[in-house]
């Protein structure tokens, strides 16, 4: 059945080469007849593959092998087939001469004869489906590995190591990978180094901490100012040792420390640590600091100055009022307005760079607290280019009270921006000087609904009969809700029987809303 | 000797209070937090109590609830800036602490009330 079955295939096999059908797929691995015989022979068997020799009906033996040669039903004789090529050889070279002139070569697939075309098909298709692996060809002779060797010339052995370079893939690989390897190592060498340096520099900052403490007490406590200003060298030196003030770590505790403690206490003992602070020759350092090009370490500097009152670096300090840095400028102005004997506004005048609202609240509120016991001096400041700087001045004079400069923002307000009319408005209100009408009428006429709504404010409280009547023409002009309300306010303020008689003859329903908001004694300051 | 416990988490001002302190003939245990407090409270026989009110992992007024629970009858004085709540202040009044000393202050101020509460 199974002999029936593989007939039946080789047939089917045959039939499909036979019509030359042709798959995309398919590729011939033979170029040729040689290259067929030389893989047969290499292989030595190819399953369902055989071979034999045939000759022709009329061919006379002279010596008749029954048991190599058969006779086909056709009359041809046929050899005994064999599957495999050495075998073919050695049956061949056992006919003699006559034979082999006259013998064909004949392929069995599948015990089916089939033609060279079939049969190199027939193994491509096995080698195709992986069937059957090609055998290498191994060459046994001496001779061919000394013919093979001579085409690798001799090479000494110390070029093998720069052979990683000839290939440049490989040498970009390991180059990438020590590169990789290098860097990461170096990171992690400075990594450690870094920490344990900042570990160290800790612990001795600790210890140089300890250290201070205790001549801290001792000298605060035990020694009176007069005493501190006058310590000798020696004294100094039985507190804190000179080979100890050398190291640059060691004065910068001290530096905090001493100004930690002058924060937190208060009495004489402020004067004692800033006696001791130049006795130890520290502002030098702080006075250093300033005078460095790194914008921290001058901020430093200028808060220590500024800590511990050191009036006489204030021409150091004023060089820096008009840094481009923002934080020197900030800190320096600070400075400048702590550190002075009077409070002396007039370097502001020049300033190129803006005010931030930080600093201008910054600034008022160091000018408060000095104001009752200094001269202030802020000459030129609402004269000044910079918009902010006036600003910031409209809001001094606000602050302080200042009714003599009041007289000055009137003529400044005709030629002033609107943010600064409303600055000037918001004075004029606090200090509560009349005679600015005109000014007050104009601003509530104007495009910017901000000014509009100062102005109108300010009317209420400065306002006359002229303001009024603005004020009325203002709401028959149907104004937005906020400014509205606004004017019903201020007309209120002006005159509360106009204010309940325009709202008691008026058609708009908002009227009515804001005149209840108004008139409520919960809602009238919502 | 009298003993005095300070819970101040600035060791420089504790440092110097203790050194005022101890000039005075007190004797003094410093701890640095709320933590710490509580135990000394509740380990050690105190004759008064300074303590700040911002300090870490327990507040001043924990620590006033605590001694008033445990020690009832020992003084406290509260170092406070002058920057924190009123409403903190308050409570620790309300809390019965003999005094109240608001940063910065005089060391030597200090003493002269610990002295006053202690005899």
């Amino acid at each position: 059945m199974d002999s029936a079955k593989q007939k039946l295939l080789g047939l089917l096999f045959v039939l499909l080469v036979g019509s030359q059908l042709s798959f995309a797929q398919e590729k011939t691995y033979f170029s040729d007849s040689v290259s067929f015989f030389d893989f047969l022979t290499n292989q030595k068997q190819v399953p369902g593959l055989k071979f034999r020799f045939t000759l022709p009906a009329d061919f006379k033996f002279l010596e008749v092998d029954t048991l190599l040669w058969g006779k086909s039903e056709t009359g041809v004789w046929f050899g005994t087939s064999l599957d495999s090529m050495p075998q073919i050889n050695r049956f061949e070279s056992k006919l003699d001469s006559s034979s082999v002139a006259r013998t064909s070569f004949e392929y069995l697939i599948y015990d089916e004869p089939a033609d060279f075309d079939a049969a190199s098909a027939f193994v491509s298709a096995l080698l195709r489906s992986n069937d059957i692996f090609p055998l290498e060809v191994r060459k046994s002779s001496s001779e061919d590995l000394v013919v093979l060797a001579q085409d690798s010339p001799f090479e000494p052995g110390f070029d093998v190591g720069f052979g990683y370079f000839s290939d440049f893939k490989m040498f970009m690989i390991v180059l990438i990978i020590s590169v990789f390897i290098l860097t990461a190592g170096s990171m992690i060498f400075f990594m450690i180094i870094f920490k344990s340096t900042r570990n160290r520099r800790e612990l001795l900052r600790i210890d140089f901490a300890k250290s201070t403490t205790t001549p801290l007490s001792q000298i605060l406590f035990e020694k009176t100012l007069a005493e501190v200003k006058s310590m000798s060298d020696e004294e100094l030196e039985s507190y804190f040792p000179s080979q100890l003030r050398g190291k640059k770590l060691y004065n910068e505790v001290l530096i905090e420390n001493i100004i930690s403690l002058n924060k937190k206490m208060k009495g004489d003992f402020k004067d004692k640590l800033k006696s001791l602070y130049r006795r130890l020759e520290l502002d030098k350092i702080s006075e250093a600091k300033v005078k460095r090009k790194k914008w921290d370490s001058i901020v430093t500097g200028l808060v220590q100055i500024n800590e511990m009152d050191l009036e006489e670096y204030l021409p150091l300090v004023r060089k820096q009022l008009y840094s481009t840095n923002f934080h020197v400028r900030s800190t320096a102005t600070a400075t400048y307005l702590n550190l002075s004997r009077e409070v002396d506004l007039t370097f502001l005048k020049n300033l190129r760079y803006p005010l931030s609202n930080w600093q201008q609240m910054n600034y008022l509120r160091i000018i408060k607290y000095l104001y009752p016991t200094r001269e202030l001096l802020m000459v030129g400041l609402l004269d000044s280019k910079n918009l902010t700087v006036r600003l910031f001045g409209y809001k001094l004079v606000r602050m302080v009270g200042r009714v003599d400069l009041v007289e000055n923002l009137g003529s400044i307000a005709e030629r002033a921006s609107e943010e600064e009319k409303i600055e000037i408005l918001k004075t004029i209100d606090a200090i509560g000087v009349i005679g600015y009408t005109s000014l007050i009428n104009s601003s509530m006429k104007s495009p910017d609904q901000k000014l509009a709504i100062q102005a109108i404010k300010v009317a209420g409280s400065l306002g006359d009969k002229s303001s009024e009547s603005i004020i009325i023409d203002l709401l028959n002009a149907n104004p937005d809700f906020k400014m509205k309300m606004a004017l019903l306010e201020g007309l209120k303020n002006i005159d509360n029987n106009s204010f309940e008689a325009l709202v008691a003859t008026s058609q708009d329903p908002e009227a009515k809303e804001i005149y209840n908001h108004l008139t409520d004694p919960l809602l009238s300051y919502v | 000797m009298k003993k005095i416990l300070l819970i101040e988490d600035d060791l420089l001002i504790s440092s110097l209070v203790e050194f005022r302190l101890k000039k005075d003939g007190y004797e003094t245990i410093l701890v640095k937090d709320g933590n710490e407090g509580i135990h000394a409270i509740n380990t050690q026989h105190l004759d008064l109590i300074i303590t700040d009110v911002m300090i870490p992992f327990k507040n001043g007024i924990e620590i006033i609830h605590h001694a008033r629970k445990e020690r009832p009858n020992t003084p406290i004085i509260v170092l406070s800036s002058l920057g924190e709540e009123e409403a903190i202040v308050l409570e620790a009044f309300n809390l019965g602490v003999s005094d109240f000393i608001p940063k910065p202050f005089n060391p030597n101020e200090l003493a002269i009330r610990v002295k006053r509460i202690l005899q």
